[in-house]
Parts: structure tokens; sequence; C-alpha cells
């Protein structure tokens, strides 16, 4: 059961800039565009695979901000708010797409035994593009709820507390989570290698 | 898989991004060191961060900016309708030229807001009445099929009364619902995506 945020003081230069944008201040618009435009891209960009409709969802997703900038209370960290709005826009295209978004779920007990028990992919013998490529096709297939996990923990580099916190759910959750995405990770980079070396 | 192993695996993530306690640090270097296997596991899990971490866009071009402002400013409502003021004439004439003045103002402002905004002249009426209100070429490379494109054309509730293509650039004639309303905004969405060459507007014609 997700546990509530109490309301926090909000940041006073976000409040500052939401009034703004608010009363119409292009100025505002623009510094909140520059400052949070790379965490929202590569929030999309970890959820939609179709490099298209990543920059139109990410432009959607400040428009949506820019037009309910009064309407942030404060009750979670605003880039949580922003990013909770990102996260609605890419289930909606998904959904418009025709393509549910991965609620997933986990491995049961047993096969996730069998994953981790193997040995992890070595990948020092590839070149750091190929690494990426192969890395990332894996990370397209994982489920969302474990895509969003690995971003708050490897880009914007939370704690487990602070990770909790933002998808609103138990540090337990936020570890299990991570714990599945590597193994499942792990399996798939280890078949794309092994179909590599037979190609 | 040992209780040990799966607490390692567990704390991993976060013994990467640097935000794990010291105790739970130190459990984690002491693993390392007692299971050799351990080092590729932590390895796999920086390759998974550095990808991570890829995902953050180029740097933010100018022209992005003012796309995106433009846009926004599309949303916003239009400064009201204002002209300086005449110099007051000589006293005497003073009140009959403000009069007069704040007359033709006033005519001017009716003419504007039944028109439709920045548009002289007659205009078919507006709705889906099957007349053409506008005339889009788009962008090169760019079709009409293109997921921008159809969802733009959605949102405005456009019906497509005939296309081309001429040398690889694709036309769309359309008639709109609620031109005054739709219009610039399906303008200025499918120019701000890159979607659009050039657009002619048709009510008029």
């Amino acid at each position: 059961m997700p546990f509530a945020s109490p309301a926090r003081p909000i940041d006073e230069e976000i409040a500052s800039l939401l009034e703004r944008i608010a009363q119409g201040d292009p100025a505002a618009v623009e510094s909140v565009y520059r400052q949070y435009y790379g965490t929202v891209s590569a929030f999309v960009r970890m959820q939609i695979v179709d490099s298209g409709a990543v920059e139109e969802i990410v432009d959607d997703v400040f428009m949506a901000l820019f037009s309910s900038a009064s309407q942030f209370r404060g009750q979670s960290a605003f880039k949580t708010w922003l990013l909770g709005i990102a996260r609605n826009l890419c289930h909606n295209w998904l959904r418009q797409m025709s393509r549910e978004p991965v609620a997933g779920l986990d491995v049961s007990d047993a096969e996730l035994a069998g994953l981790m028990d193997q040995a992890w992919p070595a990948l020092d013998h590839l070149q750091r593009q190929q690494v990426q490529a192969i890395v990332r096709l894996c990370l397209d297939r994982l489920p969302h709820p474990q895509r969003e996990a690995l971003f708050w923990v490897f880009f914007e580099e939370l704690s487990v507390e602070d990770t909790a916190k933002t998808l609103a759910c138990a540090a337990g959750t936020v570890k299990s989570r991570l714990f599945h995405a590597k193994a499942k990770m792990a399996d798939c980079v280890k078949r794309r290698l092994a179909l590599e070396s037979v190609a | 898989m040992s209780a040990a192993q799966e607490r390692f695996e567990r704390l991993l993530p976060f013994y990467v991004n640097g935000t794990i306690s010291e105790q739970d640090r130190a459990f984690v270097d002491e693993y390392l060191g007692q299971v050799p296997q351990a080092a590729q596991s932590l390895a796999f899990t920086q390759s998974l961060r550095a990808t991570v971490k890829t995902y953050a866009p180029t740097k933010l071009k100018d022209h992005q900016v003012q796309n995106m402002l433009r846009r926004w400013s599309t949303t916003q409502p239009a400064a009201p309708f204002s002209a300086p003021m005449a110099k007051p004439p000589q006293r005497g004439w003073f009140s009959w030229a403000r009069l007069s003045g704040g007359f033709a103002l006033a005519i001017a402002a009716l003419l504007v807001v039944t028109i439709a905004p920045g548009e002289w002249g007659m205009l078919h009426p507006d709705g889906l009445d099957g007349k053409p209100d506008l005339e889009l070429r788009l962008a090169n490379g760019v079709s009409p099929d293109h997921p921008g494109v159809k969802n733009a054309l959605q949102k405005s509730n456009a019906v497509v009364l005939a296309q081309s293509e001429q040398d690889g650039k694709h036309s769309l004639t359309l008639d709109l619902d609620d031109r005054v309303r739709t219009q610039p905004t399906l303008i200025d969405e499918l120019a701000s995506n890159g979607h659009l060459d050039s657009y002619t507007l048709l009510a008029s014609e």
C-alpha cells in the first residue's frame, strides 16, 4: 500500500518559477525547460523506444506542466510531480499505439534463483558501444516499474529510501525491483551475446 | 542462493551509485573480498548504470527552446487590444477627438472579434462544411501517416479533403472544425515538431 508523503515546503526557487509561469513569464518557462529537459528526456527515453515519439512526448510533458503550474502543491518533490506527468503521457502514448505498458511481473522465486545462480555475462571484451546497444535492447524489454526503478537509482542516483518515497513504495520493493531487473537483464544479455556469437 | 549473496545483490545498486550506508558498504566490501565471482556481478551492475546514464539527451539546442516558447505562447491570452491614443488636439476639440477615437477603436475591435483574429476580408463560415480551410505542405520526408502528423490532425478534428505528393513532399488540404481555435494550434504543433514546411490559409478564398 503506498504511503503518502507529508507535505513539504516547496523549494523557493521552483515555487517562484511556477508562480511566474502561471503569470505568463516566458523567462520562467525557458528556465524550467532548460533545467529539467535532460531529466524528462532520459525518463521518457527509458519508457518509449520510438525516438520520434520521445521528442513529442517530452514537449507535451512541459506543455502540461506550464498549463498546470499553479496546481503544484508540494505534496511531493517537484521532479517527482513532473515525472509523474511524464509517466502518464508515456502510458497514454503506449495505449494509443496499442502497446500496453508492461506492468510486469516478477519471475517466480525458483526461476529467479536459477537466473541468479548462473554466471554474470562478461562484457569487458566488447566495445563500449556494443555493450550499450545490447544493454539498451534488454532494458527496453523490462517491465516499466523496473525501468523506472533503474532510472531513479542509476540516472538520478537516489538512495533506496529516497527512491522508495518517490515511487511511493517500501524500500524492500525498490530492492526487489532492481534485483529482478538485473536478473532479467543478465539473462537477456547472455542470450544476445550467444546470438551474436553464432551470427 | 545464500542469504549473504542475496543481501549482496540487493545492496549492489546502491553501492555502485554511492548512496549506500557505511555499514552496508563494509558488508559489500567484505563479500567482494571473500567471493571472487562477486566481482562479475559488480562489473555487470556498473555496466547497467553506465548504460542508463547514456539516456541523457545531447545538449538542448536554442532552436528547441525557441520552438517550445513559441508553442507555449500560443496558449497565452492575447494582449488586450490597444492603440496609442492620438495626441489631444487643441483645447475645445479635446473631448470630441477622444470620443471619436474611442468609437473608431470599438468598431475595429468588433470587426476583429467577429471576423477572426488577424484576418481581414470575407471568410467562409467555420465548421466542417467540406470547404478547404488550410493547405499544409509537410517537411521533406514527413508523410501524412507520420504519428506526429496523424496525432495533430486528430486533435484538431481536421478532415483531409485532398492530399498530393510532389518531389517527395506531401501536401494536405484540410477542412477544420472550429477553425479559429484549432488552426493556429495545429500549425504551431506541426511547425514546432519540424513536420511542416509551409502552409496556406484558404478560408478567405
